[in-house]
């Protein structure tokens, strides 16, 4: 259970949410929930226990956590100056793209990351999600609306201020 | 329904293409992989498997990691510029939404621990630290939850021999050690049943409405229905 699903749950608190600095901890409760409960756990249901537990622990640190990206975005620039300009460009991308998800309901952006990012097909989202097929195709639908149009206003804002500047 | 074509294979912009790849690339390090094996008690089960796993996933394959275009750092930079001039978050506020899917028997965490102030953050971003603090194990989040479950899985015993006193006195114990732990929802679900044993049906099917209202979806949402109902 742990090798096979670790990094998708580490990375979906990620994509949901969860701070940096929080997405270890978090991740590691998830296991550490499924642990207690191992002997409750359908086989074959494992990574559907796993989505359920981290979807909760998301939505708590969503509750917890509303001041995330402002810290994130500080700790960022303290720790830039000692780290090579690509580690640095990734990471403020990563931070950006997470600005973008979160413009999106917590429901909009799992069917995001779990199609976009993690490769899941949506009839796999609706099995996982415990969603009708039809919902989860509405809400990719509209998830990736919604992405293309926030990138697009930056995008805009970019060539705008570039405009001004010249 | 046939699933349309990833973004990353629709013709993404220059922005669009460098933060999916830079989030794709961002993976967990190899530390905290170890972390949490020692904490499931998998630390000799022939180390970390997944830890030089790239992603599986369909975008894992498609990009370069670490390529990042321009274009991102610069929209970054201009967002952080709007942040400075409107403080205010660019999020709407948390929606309400519907509950958790279901989850085989339980429905686990409402919310995580706090995470103990000790652990040092780990830098996804960057693959695996060349700075180690080895065994940071993270004893009170790892020791709070097992002690949570044994509470949690102590009350159940008792609701399952119909021991309605020493279920409530052991539920009083977790809530008073554990407000809004990350197994409340179950330790209310306990609560009401035993409460229900008791005899004291008008406050166990009060409660069983509530929980029932707030959580429309749980797992447990049958097992109160009955409750609910008198």
């Amino acid at each position: 259970m742990f090798n096979e699903h670790h990094d998708f749950i580490w990375r979906l608190l990620r994509r949901l949410g969860v701070s940096r600095e929080k997405a270890d901890d978090a991740s590691q409760n998830v296991f550490l929930v499924a642990t207690g409960r191992v002997d409750s756990i359908q086989p074959g249901s494992e990574r559907a226990f796993l989505f359920g537990t981290a979807l909760r622990v998301a939505r708590a640190h969503q509750r917890t956590e509303r001041r995330w990206l402002l810290d994130d975005e500080m700790d960022s620039r303290r720790s830039e100056a000692s780290k090579p300009d690509k580690v640095v460009e990734q990471r403020m991308a990563v931070d950006l793209m997470d600005r973008v998800l979160h413009t999106m309901d917590l429901d909009l952006r799992t069917a995001f990351v779990l199609f976009e990012l993690e490769g899941l097909s949506t009839p796999e989202i609706a099995a996982l999600a415990d969603i009708p097929l039809g919902t989860a195709a509405s809400r990719l639908r509209r998830a990736r609306e919604q992405f293309r149009e926030t990138v697009a206003q930056f995008e805009n804002e970019k060539k705008r201020a570039a405009g001004s500047q010249s | 329904l046939n699933d349309p074509k990833r973004l990353l294979e629709e013709g993404p912009t220059e922005l669009e293409r460098s933060l999916l790849s830079a989030v794709a690339a961002e993976q967990p390090s190899s530390e905290h992989r170890m972390r949490v094996r020692e904490a499931m008690g998998l630390a000799d089960a022939g180390g970390p498997a997944s830890a030089t796993r790239t992603a599986s996933s369909s975008t894992g394959k498609m990009v370069m990691v670490g390529v990042v275009g321009a274009g991102a750092v610069a929209a970054l930079l201009l967002l952080g510029r709007a942040r400075q001039a409107a403080p205010a978050p660019i999020a709407p506020a948390p929606q309400e939404v519907p509950a958790a899917p279901v989850v085989p028997e339980v429905s686990p965490a409402t919310a995580a621990p706090e995470a103990p102030p000790a652990v040092e953050p780990s830098d996804p971003a960057v693959a695996p630290r060349a700075t180690h603090r080895t065994s940071v194990a993270a004893p009170s989040a790892s020791s709070d939850i097992r002690e949570q479950i044994r509470l949690i899985d102590e009350a159940r015993s008792a609701v399952a021999a119909h021991d309605a006193a020493s279920a409530l006195r052991t539920l009083d114990q977790y809530r008073s050690k554990f407000p809004g732990g990350a197994l409340d929802q179950e330790a209310t679900v306990l609560r009401i049943e035993a409460l229900d044993q008791r005899g004291d049906h008008a406050q166990a099917a009060s409660m069983a409405r509530a929980f029932l209202a707030r959580n429309p979806a749980s797992a447990h949402a049958t097992r109160l229905q009955r409750i609910a109902a008198q």
